[in-house]
C-alpha cells in the first residue's frame, strides 16, 4: 500500500496568503467591496495552487510555480527562475516610472518611483549577499 | 547502479530526501548535483563520489 506524503505549507507561501488575507480584511473593514474581492479571489486561487502542488509527488514545475520547493534542484531552478523575474521587474518599473513622470499624475509618480527605489535597494542587497556567500 | 539494486528513481528519490525528477535529471545529465547530494548518493550505494559520478576532462 503506497502512502501519498504531503510538504508542509512553505513559510513564503504563509507570508502571501496571511498578507492576501489581511489586506481583504482591512479592505471589508473600510466597505472597499472591490479589495475585497479582489484580494480575496487572489487568496482563493493561490491557496488552490499551493495545495495542489504539496503532494512531494507533484510536478516540478507545479512545485517550482507554487513556492513549494522539495530539495535543491527545486531551489536552483526557482533561484534562476526569479532572477528573469527580477530583470523583467527592473525593466518594467523604468518604464513605469517613465510613463509616470510623462503623466504629471503625482499619486503615480511616487508609486512608480518608490517601487523603482525598493527594486534598486533590494537589487543592491542582494548583490551584496550573494557576493560575501560566493 | 540504481537499477541493480532494484529501486525506482521515486524510492532512491526519498531515501535521499529529493524529488524522484532530481533522479531523473541526475541520470540524464541535466542536473549536477551539490557535493553534499553527490556524498549522500556515493554513500548510499557504498561507492566513493569518484565512482559514482564521473566528470569529462575539458581541454
Amino acid at each position: 500500500m503506497s502512502k501519498k506524503s504531503y510538504s508542509r505549507i512553505s513559510t513564503a507561501n504563509i507570508i502571501l496568503l496571511c498578507s492576501l488575507a489581511a489586506g481583504a480584511i482591512i479592505c471589508a473593514v473600510l466597505q472597499n467591496a472591490t479589495g475585497v474581492v479582489l484580494l480575496g479571489a487572489t487568496a482563493v486561487f493561490a491557496l488552490i495552487g499551493i495545495v495542489a502542488n504539496l503532494r512531494e509527488d507533484a510536478p516540478d514545475i507545479g512545485r517550482i510555480n507554487a513556492i513549494q520547493y522539495r530539495d535543491e534542484r527545486d531551489r536552483q531552478l526557482a533561484r534562476a527562475g526569479f532572477s528573469i523575474v527580477g530583470a523583467a521587474a527592473l525593466i518594467i518599473s523604468v518604464i513605469g516610472a517613465v510613463a509616470a513622470a510623462i503623466s504629471g499624475s503625482i499619486p503615480f509618480q511616487i508609486a512608480a518611483f518608490a517601487q523603482l527605489f525598493v527594486l534598486a535597494v533590494v537589487w543592491g542587497v542582494a548583490n551584496s549577499i550573494v557576493v560575501r556567500r560566493g | 547502479m540504481r537499477e541493480a539494486s532494484g529501486l525506482s528513481q521515486g524510492s532512491l528519490g526519498d531515501a535521499l530526501g529529493v524529488s524522484r525528477q532530481t533522479i531523473n535529471a541526475l541520470e540524464t545529465g541535466r542536473y549536477d548535483p551539490s557535493l553534499t547530494l553527490a556524498i549522500r548518493i556515493a554513500r548510499h550505494f557504498g561507492r566513493t563520489v569518484e565512482e559514482v559520478f564521473h566528470v569529462e576532462e575539458e581541454l
